[in-house]
């Protein structure tokens, strides 16, 4: 499962009501250990709005300091979002979510009481994706174009983050809709692995503006074309 | 002492490397068609462009996040890649117009055709880009640059009647030979000019390739609070010059020898020279920014590695990028299309643009999680937005206006 199948996803309760897109899926550090980072990063709830613009501007948050009439026009458009706990989803299916109760329509949190979080919170959408990536070494190393969320422990637990999808593989799916997964198709075919390039979240050493490596990027497998490019082109001009 | 020294070279630095070929050619043409009377809009655009600069070059010194990271984090990766195609639409159509220009300014000083000196300028555009260090080069070529001070030392000869230049730039609206449409189109084009995006890329990416922290935003205001209004100034030197020389005589300033006329009126052949070296060293650093900002851009949307404080193989397809965009760029002069008339579309396009990239910016200023304590003042707030909504109205005005008023025509 990859977030970026979520996002824009809209949300249903058990009636069929649409509560709105879902925007953001809020991930808590406290899920089974992944390699050296520690506890993982897990599901830990799904933020639907409607409209959609503005939460992965990050206007709705408190903390932003303006400008204000931006703030306002955004707080109004967002006073609306939900926050549905992931233990409340009943089914993933072809393009929605949907929840296994029916909803107040006043209701703005939902089965959030049960579970409390015991680890660093995080938006994905707002605070992960995208972000750059960057090596032991200080060299970047791509962008976080998506993650990989897959089920492990016992049946019933919420999904962790595996690991950082990046390259066409990963991007392409997310920037042009049909297009896109043309591309991504035709790079599986053409790349010697199938699957968009991945780096386990075992090896992320930290998390702040950019995400942070352990490992220096040639150790990783993910930077074929750059070396396709040195070996053919940059490396045969002098000086370089 | 060394620091107050590589603040007084930032200055320098940006003053000299403010103006390109878009600004000689915007400030020129809308001085010799409509005298001071869009001198205002030069200033308007000069506001902007310091209120942005400044803070993207403060998000990038504290979170070392550049204007492409920061568009992509904000806007998501599909509107984020609409903006790179359309800034690198801009950006190689830029590149092609410094290149066309520097090869102009040499037919201008040898008599050559300038066709001849296309391949030979984008040679020596790349060369330094590959060799020479950022800083040095940055510096080399902004501070001769400030040759064209030239332009205003040769209005103070000229000896115009002031009362009567700050009268016109005090009056709003066209002169009596001209209608609304091509004014307000002039006013976009200037608009366009002086904000012209590629600026905060090469700015915020410059702050990066030159490990800017905290410690260097005393730099970073120095720069664009002093730097560019006294680029600034030059703009509107080269307007008012034009409204002297030019625009009483009925001379419309299609070709860069008409725009060196004031010099060459106030100064003889002597100031003639120098600002010939001064436009050389100005779009020269102009045209180095324009190539890297394709290269910055495009990288930063991708997250591979680029900037120049890495060996080139180190960056490889940000070097590729560079190279490729000068390579288009020169293919595009070389089918004869004038220099001028394509400075003209750069910048009337990036009028249009601008609201894209000026946007996340403000927004992320305003973002403790990338700026710490140091977000914006509510006067930087006030101002930003008010200049949002303007860049909005100019990039929804500008498509239309151009299609009515065929280009200025």
């Amino acid at each position: 499962m990859r977030l970026a199948g979520f996002l824009g996803r809209s949300i249903v309760d058990r009636s069929g009501r649409e509560l709105g897109a879902i925007h953001d899926v809020r991930l808590v550090k406290d899920g089974p250990p992944i390699g050296s980072f520690g506890a993982s990063y897990r599901v830990h709830s799904l933020i639907a709005a409607s409209p959609s613009i503005g939460v992965r501007l990050g206007l709705h948050r408190e903390e932003l300091k303006g400008p204000w009439p931006l703030k306002a026009i955004f707080r109004r458009v967002h006073a609306g979002i939900v926050t549905v706990h992931w233990n409340r989803v009943w089914s993933i299916e072809e393009d929605l979510v949907r929840l296994r109760s029916v909803l107040r329509t006043d209701e703005r949190e939902v089965g959030l009481e049960d579970d409390p979080m015991g680890g660093t919170i995080m938006d994905a959408g707002l605070q992960l994706l995208d972000r750059q990536v960057v090596d032991v070494e200080g060299r970047m190393a791509g962008k976080v174009d998506d993650l990989d969320l897959e089920y492990s422990g016992e049946p019933g637990a919420p999904p962790r983050v595996a690991a950082i999808l990046l390259g066409p593989g990963a991007l392409a799916p997310r920037t042009a809709g049909r297009l896109g997964e043309w591309i991504a198709a035709v790079y599986g075919r053409v790349a010697e692995e199938p699957h968009p390039n991945a780096i386990s979240f075992g090896v992320v050493k930290r998390i702040d503006n950019h995400v942070e490596l352990m490992l220096p990027r040639d150790d990783l497998g993910i930077m074929g074309l750059e070396d396709w490019v040195r070996t053919h082109v940059i490396s045969k001009i002098p000086g370089s | 002492m060394k620091k107050f020294f590589e603040i007084f070279l930032g200055i320098l630095t940006a003053f000299g490397g403010f103006v390109d070929i878009g600004d000689l050619v915007a400030n020129a043409e809308t001085g010799a068609r409509f005298g001071m009377g869009l001198a205002w809009v030069v200033v308007i655009g000069v506001i902007g462009i310091v209120l942005y600069a400044e803070m993207s070059g403060r998000v990038a010194a504290i979170s070392g996040r550049p204007v492409f990271d920061v568009i992509r984090e904000r806007l998501g990766a599909r509107i984020a890649l609409i903006d790179l195609v359309a800034s690198l639409l801009i950006n190689v159509l830029t590149v092609a117009a410094e290149i066309g220009g520097l090869a102009l300014v040499i037919q201008l000083a040898t008599d050559l055709n300038y066709l001849l000196w296309v391949p030979l300028t984008a040679a020596a555009v790349w060369i330094v880009i590959w060799k020479v260090r950022f800083s040095v080069m940055e510096k080399v070529f902004g501070i001769t640059g400030l040759l064209l001070v030239v332009t205003a030392v040769a209005l103070w000869r000229l000896d115009p009647d002031w009362g009567r230049l700050l009268s016109d730039a005090a009056s709003v609206g066209p002169p009596a030979t001209e209608n609304w449409a091509t004014y307000l189109f002039f006013a976009v084009a200037l608009i366009g000019a002086a904000m012209t995006p590629y600026e905060v890329f090469f700015f915020s990416s410059g702050a990066v390739e030159e490990h800017w922290t905290r410690r260097d935003l005393m730099v970073n205001r120095a720069n664009v609070y002093l730097g560019f209004p006294l680029g600034g100034l030059l703009s509107l030197a080269i307007m008012a010059g034009a409204a002297v020389v030019l625009e009483p005589r009925g001379i419309d300033a299609d070709h860069l020898s008409q725009m060196a006329l004031p010099v060459a009126v106030g100064l003889g052949r002597i100031g003639l020279a120098i600002l010939y070296v001064g436009m050389f060293a100005a779009i020269f650093s102009a045209a180095l920014e324009t190539s890297l900002s394709a290269g910055y851009t495009v990288a930063q949307f991708y997250g591979w590695q680029w900037g120049k404080y890495v060996r080139p193989r180190e960056a490889s397809r940000f070097h590729l990028v560079v190279l490729l965009s000068i390579v288009v760029a020169v293919g595009l002069v070389l089918t004869t299309i004038d220099p001028i008339k394509l400075t003209e579309y750069s910048i009337v396009l990036s009028a249009a643009a601008l609201p894209l990239t000026y946007f996340p910016i403000l927004v992320v200023a305003n973002d403790p999680s990338y700026v710490g304590e140091s977000t914006n003042s509510r006067l930087t707030n006030a101002v930003g937005f008010v200049y949002l909504v303007l860049l909005l109205v100019v990039s929804i005005a500008t498509i239309p206006l151009m299609i009515w008023t065929r280009a200025g025509a």
